[in-house]
């Protein structure tokens, strides 16, 4: 699904998150966001998913203003632990499943497996790497049409992050899903991008298909981080 | 409705642990009260639980309705495709059921209490209830179906629950809407809220009461001006539990974000 950002603004009591950003994702590509904390990497994804409202600006998936209605395709995969923890990982499937008509729960179980979860565990006693794991089988589960992963491999060990990426996009991803993914871990997901916008203090610092970009500035997509974030 | 289901299952399972305690307090009281039937203690002891109600349900609608809001779980209740006033109504229906049981064993025991007390005819504190002193003192379920709670009063016990859930949902939609002054916002929309509570009630009472209604009533007596009085206010106060409850479910869909 096509993602239109229109002169998109957020303001917190006069502090700028978001400077009237504007850009055009295309469906199933895979967009990296990257940019310092503060960037506004998280502001853009909560927009995006529904849960924060834009101060001013359009925002449309598939034409669709962001809303309800796109709430049921978009995956948000937030930066923080959203679920509530007395529920066991098969209670929260069974939670979720009953919000997002597509919710493929084979798919969720095979996943975890994969992830090494328990699903008759508790989410309490699941250790961070493993929530993190879980957050991941989630918005995978729910096979929307948009994924947005906000520092997805924040927790998990930077041996598997690699082979953890790999099993998402080449075993589990469905169909022509587009998906954004907000991270500092810049190596772990270089592979797996198609175009990348860096963020800075709000505004798009640089922007452009990763191929195009490594080409023309004769770098990798770390070393044109540390430079335009500089 | 699934959707609903799955909610309003997910607030009980959430709060159970509370809930459960209650219920063991409130069925305690209860039950000590009908061994004691026929006492003054046993009397005071089942009417004793329903303040308890009363003032813990709305205690825990003021932390229940904002807690999730303000955890890190209200990325995942927002990003859910429903709307957000589904949520709340939800946290409602979960708190004010779980209410409606504990009321209803509380009236249970008064009930049982009063056809058990010699010279019981009312109590003072707004429940009213008749007796029919022919009745045999014998324990027994016939017992129980001699004496009548006043439909009047089980109204204003309802009434005055929904009331309160419906006005700390207001007051905590501010509360969460708001990024600045929080508190004292907070502080005034209670104190707003509870003076058109009061100032609309004398109005809506008077004129209520003046007007020639039948008022409905379950017991079989005649129906003194106070429960005419009492009916009137319980109306009052069931019809403002859902402005306020409208209020804040519509502050919350309107203005809650992270």
């Amino acid at each position: 699904m096509a993602i239109e950002i229109e002169n998109l603004w957020k303001e917190y009591f006069g502090s700028i998150a978001l400077n009237g950003i504007s850009l055009k994702i295309e469906p199933g590509k895979v967009l990296g966001v990257l940019g310092e904390n503060g960037a506004g990497k998280s502001t853009l994804f909560r927009i995006l998913a529904g849960v924060t409202r834009p101060t001013r600006g359009r925002v449309t998936i598939n034409g669709i203003p962001i809303g309800k209605s796109t709430r049921s395709f978009v995956s948000y995969l937030p930066d923080v632990d959203p679920f509530d923890t007395w529920m066991s990982v098969r209670e929260m499937f069974q939670f979720l499943a009953v919000f997002y008509p597509k919710w493929d729960m084979p798919k969720a179980e095979k996943l975890l497996d994969f992830m090494k979860v328990d699903a008759n565990k508790k989410i309490k006693i699941l250790s961070k790497g493993q929530k993190v794991r879980l957050k991941l089988v989630c918005a995978i589960a729910q096979r929307g049409d948009v994924i947005l992963m906000d520092e997805p491999l924040g927790g998990i060990d930077p041996i598997s992050r690699r082979k953890v990426m790999e099993v998402l996009f080449e075993e589990f991803r469905v169909g022509k899903q587009t998906i954004l993914i907000a991270t500092h871990l810049v190596e772990d997901v270089e592979a797996f991008l198609d175009e990348v916008v860096y963020l800075r203090e709000g505004d798009i610092a640089l922007s452009g298909s990763t191929a195009q970009l490594k080409e023309e500035h004769g770098k990798s997509l770390l070393d044109l981080y540390e430079e335009v974030l500089q | 409705m699934k959707k609903w289901r799955t909610l309003f299952l997910k607030e009980i399972k959430d709060s159970m642990t509370v809930f459960s305690l209650l219920f063991a307090l409130v069925a305690g009281f209860e039950i000590y009260a009908i061994l004691n039937a026929g006492q003054l203690s046993g009397m005071v002891l089942s009417i004793f639980p329903l303040f308890i109600v009363i003032a813990v349900m709305p205690l825990i609608m003021f932390y229940l309705y904002p807690q999730e809001w303000k955890s890190d779980a209200r990325y995942l209740l927002m990003s859910l495709p429903i709307p957000r006033y589904e949520i709340g109504v939800c946290k409602f229906l979960a708190v004010m059921s779980a209410g409606s049981v504990l009321l209803l064993i509380c009236i249970v025991g008064i009930y049982w209490n009063s056809s058990h007390f010699p010279g019981w005819d009312s109590f003072n504190m707004n429940v009213e209830i008749t007796q029919d002193l022919t009745v045999d003192k014998e324990l027994g379920l016939s017992n129980l179906f001699h004496s009548n709670f006043s439909a009047t009063g089980i109204f204003l016990l309802f009434s005055t629950l929904y009331f309160s859930l419906g006005f700390v949902i207001a007051i905590q939609s501010v509360n969460l809407i708001v990024r600045r002054f929080t508190f004292f916002l907070t502080i005034l929309s209670g104190i707003s809220g509870s003076y058109i509570y009061f100032k609309f009630g004398a109005i809506f009472s008077s004129l209520l009461s003046q007007s020639k209604i039948d008022y409905f009533s379950l017991s079989a007596g005649n129906h003194s001006l106070l429960q005419q009085y009492v009916f009137s206010w319980s109306l009052y106060t069931f019809l403002m539990g859902f402005v306020f409850l409208g209020a804040g479910l519509f502050l919350t869909e309107k203005y809650l974000e992270i």
